[in-house]
């Protein structure tokens, strides 16, 4: 049985740490929504576009058609990325409104672009913050975790790609935010039905610490937005960096009106 | 799948006057280039490029393979410049586009077919074993002049990256991993660049890295591609309007100018990265 408090990982984080998240929204200018999503150093982009007009044989009546291209940093796509993509589809057709918006194409495009491990899990985190930045409805916000069993059979979350290639077997899971239920598990490898429960319990609250920096993130950006709007910024000119988390809103407000801004405390 | 909008008639009006009157939309002199940004990522061989708006990300990689059979002793170099719909939305997937072929030729022609990179000192083993280095160029957004910025990217990639250092006794081959021994970098010949021009009323206007709206309403482009020597490695002018000699001698006459100064950049980008490091 693993000992969470023990720091025997090679990056020194404990069993149930997740390595440093970093969420940037609002990245390109042509696409409708975009965000970068990263855990440590694996890191990805993606980009959503819809809903938009769709071809005739991928038209449903009812609802709108979901693509998703998942594209690695390495060589051109492959079973795995096609395996992702499914896995991405699937995951966030049964979260995206697509019944507001029938007869219509909404397109995501991932990006890796650097792979460190858990690259399902960043990419359906970024998804995520991508289909928010776009403004296409969804019920609920989904995050992702991964993590492994070793060989001692401890339970490690977040694994870079060193820890899982040594991995017995790798589970991801992805949560939706309004009751914790798991929309995505995504299982690989010879495990006991003990450590399927541990990694559930402990992706579980891993997502719910994603879902907190997510919360935080908007926040500042829908402050940073109010500002702007109040004082007649120009957003434009503020993309991309007003916002990453760790920008605060009252940097930029440095000529603004004293009032307005005292009544954002 | 959505056609790409184009630009409507008093947008092209209002750009063509601007431009007659010496003023480009984003307040650039007509022979300059947008800001270029590098961000150097955890690996050698892993830079994004943003030139403007305009983003590229690259990475190159390496793995022993064979040799092509009727070159033995030379290494391997592929681009892969697969363009993604995050860049173009509209973009037919699974059918190359005429812009990702454009693109594709032009950037082989710039960096594997001006030999910009010693192929021969990637050979381990003649016949046998050679280095296929792999370099991947991601377009995550095209606000125009991708190619530029294609070409700046790869080949900051390319200087940026470092592989396995390969031991030879006898035919035994040993590669040492990263963290034993220190990765040697590529020798890389020179630095071709490629500098694109936009021609408006008939050949009377040019610019130098357009932008996408003055991609849209050109009437011809050119793009020279030139080493940090001055050396004109590749001209391409696929179509467009007709151009007299002088104008492309200017054309080049420019183009030397700004290929030094996109060569310092990047040398300063790469200095300032290996200082960190």
């Amino acid at each position: 049985m693993a000992t969470l408090n023990a720091t025997v990982r090679e990056d020194k984080r404990n069993f149930a740490q997740l390595r440093p998240i970093h969420i940037t929204q609002d990245l390109l200018q042509r696409v409708d929504g975009s965000a970068e999503f990263s855990f440590g150093s694996s890191s990805v982009i993606c980009s959503i576009y819809g809903p938009a007009e769709v071809k005739i044989r991928d038209e449903k009546l009812d609802k709108a058609t979901i693509e998703v291209f998942v594209r690695p940093v390495i060589g051109t796509p492959g079973t795995k990325d096609k395996t992702d993509e499914f896995n991405l589809r699937t995951t966030f057709e049964s979260v995206i409104m697509t019944g507001l918006h029938p007869r219509t194409l909404i397109q995501i495009v991932a990006q890796v672009k650097h792979d460190d491990g858990s690259i399902l899990a960043t990419a359906i985190n970024a998804t995520c913050l991508a289909l928010i930045d776009a403004g296409v409805p969804m019920k609920a916000i989904i995050t992702a975790v991964t993590c492994i069993v070793t060989q001692q059979g401890d339970v490690l979350v977040d694994p870079t790609s060193k820890e899982a290639e040594e991995a017995v077997s790798t589970h991801t899971f992805a949560f939706d935010s309004l009751f914790f239920n798991a929309v995505l598990c995504e299982s690989n490898g010879i495990f006991t039905e003990k450590q399927f429960l541990e990694s559930y319990v402990l992706c579980k609250s891993g997502a719910n610490q994603i879902y907190e920096k997510i919360r935080e993130s908007l926040g500042h950006k829908f402050q940073i937005q109010y500002i702007s709007k109040t004082l007649h910024f120009d957003p434009s000119t503020m993309t991309g960096t007003a916002t990453t988390t760790d920008i605060e809103p009252r940097q930029i407000v440095d000529d603004g009106d004293q009032e307005e801004d005292m009544e954002l405390e | 799948m959505v056609k790409e909008l184009e630009a409507s008639n008093n947008e092209k009006s209002f750009i063509l006057e601007a431009l007659r009157e010496g003023i480009r939309l984003d307040y650039r002199e007509k022979h300059d280039f947008r800001p270029l940004r590098f961000f150097f990522g955890p690996n050698y061989g892993h830079v994004e490029v943003h030139l403007g708006a305009t983003k590229i990300l690259v990475k190159v990689s390496c793995e022993v393979t064979h040799p092509y059979p009727d070159r033995a002793s030379e290494g391997i170099l592929i681009l892969n410049t697969e363009i993604s719909p995050m860049a173009i939305p509209s973009l037919d997937i699974g059918r190359p586009s005429e812009d990702e072929v454009l693109v594709s030729r032009i950037l082989e022609r710039a960096i594997k077919r001006s030999r910009a990179i010693d192929t021969e000192g990637l050979c381990i083993v003649a016949g046998e074993k050679v280095w296929t280095i792999r370099v991947d160029i991601h377009f995550l957004e095209h606000d125009g002049n991708i190619i530029d910025a294609a070409c700046i990217a790869a080949l900051t990639a390319l200087s940026h990256f470092r592989r396995p250092e390969v031991t030879l006794v006898g035919t035994d081959v040993t590669i040492h991993p990263v963290e034993q021994r220190n990765p040697v970098p590529l020798s890389v010949h020179h630095m071709p660049i490629c500098v694109t021009f936009a021609f408006f009323d008939n050949g009377e206007i040019l610019v130098v890295d357009p932008s996408l709206q003055e991609e849209q309403i050109r009437e011809g482009d050119m793009t020279i591609t030139l080493n940090d020597h001055r050396e004109i490695c590749a001209l391409s002018k696929a179509g467009g309007i007709e151009l007299n000699m002088d104008k492309i001698v200017l054309c080049s006459k420019i183009a030397t100018a700004r290929v030094t100064e996109i060569h310092d950049q990047i040398k300063k980008a790469l200095e300032k990265d290996s200082e960190s490091r």
